[in-house]
């Protein structure tokens, strides 16, 4: 079986099965009348299980479509096994995950009388559970996954820095999104904590908010530093660090990265080639492969000097 | 920023570290506004003392092309810009040097005779 019908046959028939199955159960067992839509003080509306089977007869096969396309274009453009892990768990750890949470909050409900004054621990606790089973199973499903022989390098090989044998060298560049995207994350901060203070939330809710929003903002700047270490990349914090050392470095090379089109978008992403990138902006990036891992992708300044440096490391080291 | 060092070189670290920036502004690679590696960051990724780096900085802050900002650090002054754009002139300038047959040395010597 080549890799291309066992990947097409694992992203598609089990969510598509775990789908049918649960369609089947809610047409046979769910009661005529059941809550269909639940909010933080309970059942918010109801009506019949025809309305659940068409939101799983619907959903689930236009997901499973998506993973399918994604995988085919995967396969023909050259990819890894570790993407296509990703694409079969995640397909299938979806369809579970809706799948179970639907039948099992329906079938929760048993035979009440007043749906309407179900608790939300009703549809709560099976959507927790379905959400991990769907984790377990796409997890399992994953190693399934075919083997692929690994693309080529996309980046381009770069010419090792010139160095005298006692030379030592130190690069660095400093690399920031676009002001608009930082605006965006401002404006998530400020606008949600406003909505939270105006509404009278706990206090403590815009301020864990606000936290986990610099966290991840910190990640739209990086300073990247290439020496006898390799190439270092610290996020604005000072966290985290992403690491290439000379040793494992098999090949050094740059690449013109669009954020969205080759990664969709920015942040700490890998493209269907399995390259694990630090996406702060489109543009000059440096490519490192490296020995037993994906290669690794940064988005920075002036790519071309920190790139030649890393090679002329890397070649000092073998 | 690329900054390289050759302890193995008859030219003294701090000249080495401040001649590696000034190539970096001349090239335009380090523009004004930008911040220079910490002093700490770059000794120890060069294997030198922190003083030696300071020392170069403070050449270069004698030059007019950094500020020295305590608490940020060693920062690429505007007057710096004019380096960049007169690279450009004085590659014009050897390019015609070249064509009259006048050497380094004597060009050299003619440019220190004008500016004094």
């Amino acid at each position: 079986m080549t890799p291309t019908v066992r990947t097409t046959l694992l992203v598609a028939v089990p969510p598509l099965l775990v789908a049918v199955g649960g369609i089947v159960l809610l047409a046979t067992v769910a009661p005529e009348t059941v809550a269909l839509h639940w909010g933080a003080n309970g059942v918010d509306r109801v009506g019949g299980s025809a309305e659940l089977i068409a939101v799983l007869a619907v959903l689930v096969p236009v997901f499973t479509a998506t993973m399918v396309a994604a995988a085919l274009v995967a396969l023909r453009n050259g990819t890894t096994r570790g993407y296509l892990r990703v694409l079969v768990g995640v397909s299938t750890g979806f369809a579970v995950m809706i799948t179970g949470g639907l039948v099992g909050s329906t079938l929760s409900q048993g035979s009440a009388v007043d749906v309407a004054s179900l608790p939300v621990s009703t549809a709560l606790v099976p959507l927790l559970l379905a959400a991990a089973a769907g984790a377990a199973i796409g997890l399992l499903l994953s190693t399934l996954a075919p083997a692929v022989p690994a693309p080529a390098a996309s980046g381009i090989p770069v010419v090792p820095l010139p160095l005298a044998q006692s030379e030592v060298a130190y690069w660095s560049a400093r690399v920031l999104s676009p002001p608009a995207v930082i605006a965006l994350v401002i404006a998530a901060i400020v606008v949600v904590d406003v909505i939270c203070v105006v509404a009278g939330l706990p206090i403590w809710l815009p301020v864990i908010y606000s936290l986990v929003l610099i966290v991840l903002g910190s990640l739209l700047g990086w300073h990247v530093v290439v020496d006898r270490e390799g190439l270092r990349a610290t996020g604005l914090l000072g966290f985290p660090v992403v690491r290439a050392r000379p040793q494992e470095i098999t090949g050094v090379g740059v690449d013109t990265i669009r954020a969205l089109r080759d990664f969709g978008g920015w942040g700490f992403r890998v493209d269907s080639q399995g390259r694990w990138g630090v996406i702060v902006r489109s543009g000059s990036a440096i490519q490192v492969d490296r020995v037993g891992t994906s290669p690794l992708v940064i988005t920075v300044d002036d790519a071309e000097n920190g790139a030649a440096l890393l090679a002329a490391l890397a070649v000092r080291q073998r | 920023m690329l900054i390289r060092v050759d302890p193995g070189s008859s030219v003294p670290l701090f000249e080495q570290v401040a001649a590696s920036v000034r190539d970096a502004i001349a090239t335009g690679d380090a523009l004004a506004g930008e911040r220079l590696p910490s002093a700490r960051e770059l000794a120890a990724s060069l294997e030198m003392n922190v003083h030696t780096v300071l020392h170069a900085y403070q050449l270069l802050r004698d030059e007019g092309l950094v500020e020295l900002r305590r608490g940020r650090g060693a920062i690429i002054t505007g007057g710096a810009g004019g380096v960049a754009e007169l690279t450009a002139h004085v590659e014009a300038l050897v390019v015609e040097a070249r064509r009259l047959g006048v050497g380094p040395a004597t060009l050299s010597a003619m440019i220190t005779k004008v500016y004094s």
